[in-house]
């Protein structure tokens, strides 16, 4: 256990954005020393979701006698019920304890389904990336955003084409204006619906 | 107490079972045995003989083949389809027809292909053992507790300038932004009326006083729902907020009363540098001057205000970077008015704006603000009845709630209301159906109980057939079945919407 602790600080150490080091429920939930929070991880276990959500992951990832509290926003995918899953995210604490703030998921060893980690954003760099688009805030003062898998926020600097409705999934490609203390600004060169992964009806 | 239903398994029991129900239970308690039962593992059913004047909501997993339908006694079947689904950007469509059915339903009635565990009271040990659980609330982020600079503060005859954007934001930049010299005509602990000096005369001192007046009162209104506008610039929440009335806010849109503008919660250094565009570091809102003496200046007011709290919340306590979608802001803000005592009982905007979305929904998308043939306020109507429903449904606190809270509005409803969203929206399009015609319906899923749709006027409908549709976009359909009963049948296409179904 000490040394998937190791491995996993070190993981956080050298590139905190890189990836989501993969630790078993148990052995996870047995080392205070991985727990830390704003910690990335990828675990395993059978969902157990707490109400018929859609858009919702609010449950327990159970693995045997250990469990723990998964909860968060549903991107391009939503797990089933009592499905066994691989899932990442970040760990986070709050009055009940720890829990893991859900990013994503995958049918467990479903290797066509990776974590997908926002890469650098630097100015004048063109990236491609899967987000959800929205158009936000108060109208006449409204703009549109793109969300990524693992929560980076890019505010795009003009509307996208007309008949892109907010809340649509799609491949985006984004040229990064700027980025500093107020996030990320880009401009948006393309965004094609994403196909194949079964959508949550998005809308909010 | 009574509870007759049926649930198939949907895709992803029970995260999106499918659901037919017909409810003689209070709401709470149908849905509570809805969970108890929905994942009992039933095949589909389609073939729905409720009794008359029943409601039912349609899942999209409801349907069997693409096809749903449902008979009763009655003569009029309405319809209201709404496609959650926003993965698609192209246009979609399902069809509805309307017609007089099979022949008269049996007289015991029974819903066809009963789950096992179905059908049965639910008692009240059960339902108050799942309700603790599915209402258990989400956790939020630890507010702000670290003040981060002192509050501005303003006394009467104070002059300072603002930058503002005088043309449409997406084009606003820091070299068109212009300079307004504005006065503070009026000030109280919690507002500061300052008027562009070039329009003083637009809100003499009496008026300001009054204005103020009602700022102070709608500021205890809305902060005590929401909680206090917490931002760089009043990390307490308990800063004068300014109000600058300006005839310049006509320049960007001549029937604009006023906004509020989130650029000005942050420093002005990173804004221009980083979004090229001035802020004022203010807690303030922009009002037009010429609307200053109208009638419905408070409430525009109150509706500005909640902007502010709820960018405030949203952002800087619960670090919601994303912020919201503009049909929720929009209509919090709404709703906001209603508190703060301008709202739809009181003869303010909401009513006209309802008004308009009942005769055009057919052309409002929530996903697409304004983006469509109809009235930009039809929006405003449309988005009123979704957080009005809110409300009166899951309590005046459920706005609240859902802003105070690290998560986006769908899964944040959810987490509440314990249903699919698209649901939700299914029930909404019932109870503004119910409401607008006087169906007399008296489920609480499925009615308002703060407000009368049909004092805001005529509701029109679409014909049955097919149904053009965009994302999150309600098609009201009515036809006419009978003499006797009435079926309605939803046949889906490349689209599968959820929907709203009275058989009247």
């Amino acid at each position: 256990m000490r040394w998937a602790a190791f491995l996993l600080s070190l993981a956080a150490c050298q590139s905190p954005q890189a990836h989501y080091p993969y630790v078993t429920l148990p052995v996870l939930l047995g080392d205070p020393g991985l727990q830390a929070a704003g910690q990335r991880v990828m675990t395993s276990g059978v969902y157990r979701p707490n109400g018929p959500y859609e858009r919702l992951v609010h449950g327990v990832l159970a693995e045997g006698r250990h469990s723990l509290r998964l909860q968060g926003e549903a991107f391009d995918w939503l797990p089933p019920a009592d499905a066994r899953i691989d899932v990442w995210g970040v760990l986070r604490r709050d009055s009940q304890g720890l829990y893991l703030e859900f990013h994503n998921a995958r049918l467990h060893g479903d290797r066509t389904r990776q974590p997908r980690i926002t890469p650098p954003l630097d100015p004048g760099a063109e990236v491609e990336l899967v987000a959800r688009i929205r158009q936000v805030g108060s109208y006449p003062a409204t703009w549109w955003v793109a969300q990524t898998e693992d929560r980076v926020v890019i505010r795009l600097a003009a509307p996208p084409p007309p008949g892109v409705p907010s809340g649509l999934v799609a491949i985006v490609r984004l040229r990064i204006r700027s980025e500093g203390p107020l996030g990320t600004l880009a401009d948006l060169l393309s965004a094609v619906p994403l196909p194949g992964a079964l959508p949550p009806p998005p809308g909010g | 107490m009574r509870l007759r239903l049926t649930a198939s398994r949907g895709r992803a029991c029970p995260a999106g079972p499918a659901v037919i129900t017909t409810f003689r239970i209070p709401a709470v308690i149908a849905t509570l045995a809805l969970l108890l039962s929905a994942c009992g593992g039933s095949p589909s059913s389609t073939a729905i003989r409720p009794p008359a004047g029943s409601v039912l909501t349609v899942d999209p997993a409801s349907y069997s083949n693409g096809t749903f339908s449902a008979t009763a006694s009655g003569s009029t079947g309405y319809v209201a389809g709404i496609d959650m689904d926003a993965f698609q950007e192209a246009l979609r469509s399902y069809s509805v027809s309307v017609d007089g059915g099979y022949p008269a339903p049996a007289a015991a009635y029974r819903l066809a292909a009963p789950s096992p565990a179905g059908d049965r009271p639910v008692s009240p040990q059960e339902a108050e053992a799942i309700f603790a659980i599915l209402r258990r609330g989400l956790v939020p982020h630890r507010p702000l507790t670290r003040p981060l600079t002192v509050p501005f503060s303003y006394s009467t005859g104070s002059q300072r300038s603002f930058w503002m954007c005088i043309q449409p934001f997406a084009t606003c930049t820091a070299s068109n932004q212009v300079q307004i010299t504005a006065t503070a005509v009026h000030t109280t602990q919690r507002s500061a009326i300052f008027v562009d000096n070039d329009n003083l005369s637009d809100v003499p001192l009496a008026l300001a006083q009054t204005l103020s007046g009602a700022a102070d009162q709608f500021w205890q209104a809305i902060t005590a729902n929401l909680g206090l506008p917490q931002n760089p610039y009043n990390t307490d929440g308990l800063g004068q907020i300014v109000f600058l009335f300006t005839r310049k806010v006509g320049q960007i849109d001549s029937n604009l009363a006023g906004f509020f503008f989130p650029a000005d919660l942050f420093p002005d250094s990173d804004t221009t540098q980083y979004w090229n565009i001035h802020s004022n570091q203010t807690n303030m809102l922009y009002l037009h001057s010429a609307f200053a003496s109208r009638v419905s200046m408070p409430s525009t007011m109150a509706h500005e205000f909640a902007h502010l709290v709820h960018f405030s919340r949203r952002f800087f306590v619960y670090q919601k970077t994303s912020f919201d979608p503009t049909y929720f802001v929009e209509g919090l803000a709404m709703a906001m008015e209603d508190i703060a005592g301008y709202g739809y009982n009181n003869n303010g905007s909401a009513r006209y704006f309802v008004g308009l979305f009942l005769q055009q929904s057919a052309d409002v998308s929530l996903v697409r603000w304004g983006a469509g043939p109809a009235d930009i306020r039809s929006y405003y109507g449309a988005a009123y009845l979704v957080t009005r429903y809110l409300l009166d449904r899951f309590g005046t606190d459920t706005l609240s709630r859902v802003i105070n809270s690290t998560l986006d509005v769908a899964p944040s409803v959810e987490s509440i209301s314990s249903e699919p969203y698209g649901r939700t929206f299914a029930s909404i399009a019932i109870a503004i159906v119910n409401s607008a015609q006087g169906l007399g319906i008296t489920d609480p899923r499925f009615r308002y109980s703060t407000i009368d749709v049909s004092q805001a006027g005529a509701m029109s409908f679409l014909n049955p057939g097919t149904q053009a549709t965009t994302p999150m976009n309600w098609r009201f359909v009515r036809g006419q079945g009978g003499p006797a009963q009435v079926r309605v049948t939803i046949t889906a296409g490349t689209s599968t919407p959820y929907a709203g179904v009275i058989l009247k």
